[in-house]
């Protein structure tokens, strides 16, 4: 819609076969847990480095549906905290 | 660690709690609006869709189910000054530090640095939580925030799904 009006976007996403699907015009991938696209707290170089790889995106993407994995490490395993809120969602 | 495989995982929670199915949105091809000047000479706007917003506004409901609120952010909010309120993710360490789903800080310390030319005078948060009603999304939210974006003479949207 927006890229409709001739704006172009650009999408943090840390759910990288929800992205794909979707298919936005273009996307950096993070494979950070949701809550965290830019990084830890307190952790300014990263979440700089994470904008700015996502603003970059904007200028070198030549079609739509670009998905660039990102190489930051989240450093431990974010999956059983993931299914643990699943369960917890909505109770 | 491999990707987590959200869709998958999710329809399988959402089954086991008696939600409705969820239909994911797939779309087989994207527009894509070239950036018409460099990165220096750019106003950019976000978007959260993460439960965020200021302490003097309304909370989000947690739980929302077609929640087609928009929150208006000035650019120069204090980045301390915002409440998250969203039972979809864990937002705890966005509760410290809001650059963590919503970099505004970073965005402003671009403009400082002369990467990008400036914040546009309106962030945005909205469409959070669970969204059924996507013929709304498409046919009167999207299309009335680009036209929010167009007033402000945005250059350049980023989108951060919580």
């Amino acid at each position: 819609m927006v890229e409709e009006v001739g704006i172009p976007t650009v999408l943090v996403s840390t759910g990288r076969d929800l992205t794909a699907q979707v298919l936005p015009p273009r996307s950096v991938f993070v494979n950070f847990p949701m809550g965290n696209p830019f990084g830890p707290p307190g952790d300014v170089a990263l979440q700089r480095a994470i904008l700015l790889d996502a603003l970059r995106l904007a200028e070198t993407a030549t079609e739509g549906g670009a998905l660039v994995d990102l190489p930051y490490a989240w450093g431990s395993d974010f999956a059983p905290g993931f299914e643990r809120m699943a369960e917890a969602m909505a109770r | 660690m491999e990707p987590i495989r959200y869709v998958e995982r999710l329809n399988a929670h959402y089954a086991r709690q008696g939600f409705p199915p969820y239909r994911w949105t797939v779309n087989e091809a994207a527009p894509l609006t070239p950036l018409e000047k460099p990165l220096a000479a750019c106003r950019v706007s976000m978007l959260t869709s993460g439960g965020v917003s200021r302490c003097a506004s309304l909370a989000w409901n947690p739980d929302a189910r077609d929640d087609l609120r928009l929150d208006a952010i000035a650019r120069d909010a204090p980045s301390d000054d915002f409440q998250i309120h969203d039972s979809y993710y864990d937002h705890r360490d966005a509760d410290g530090d809001l650059n963590c789903v919503f970099a505004i800080d970073r965005l402003r310390e671009l403009v400082r640095e002369g990467v990008i030319a400036d914040v546009a005078p309106r962030l945005w948060s909205g469409f959070m939580g669970r969204i059924y009603t996507r013929r709304a999304v498409v046919n009167e939210a999207a299309p009335a925030l680009a036209r929010e974006l167009e007033k402000d003479r945005v250059d350049l949207f980023v989108l951060v799904p919580a």
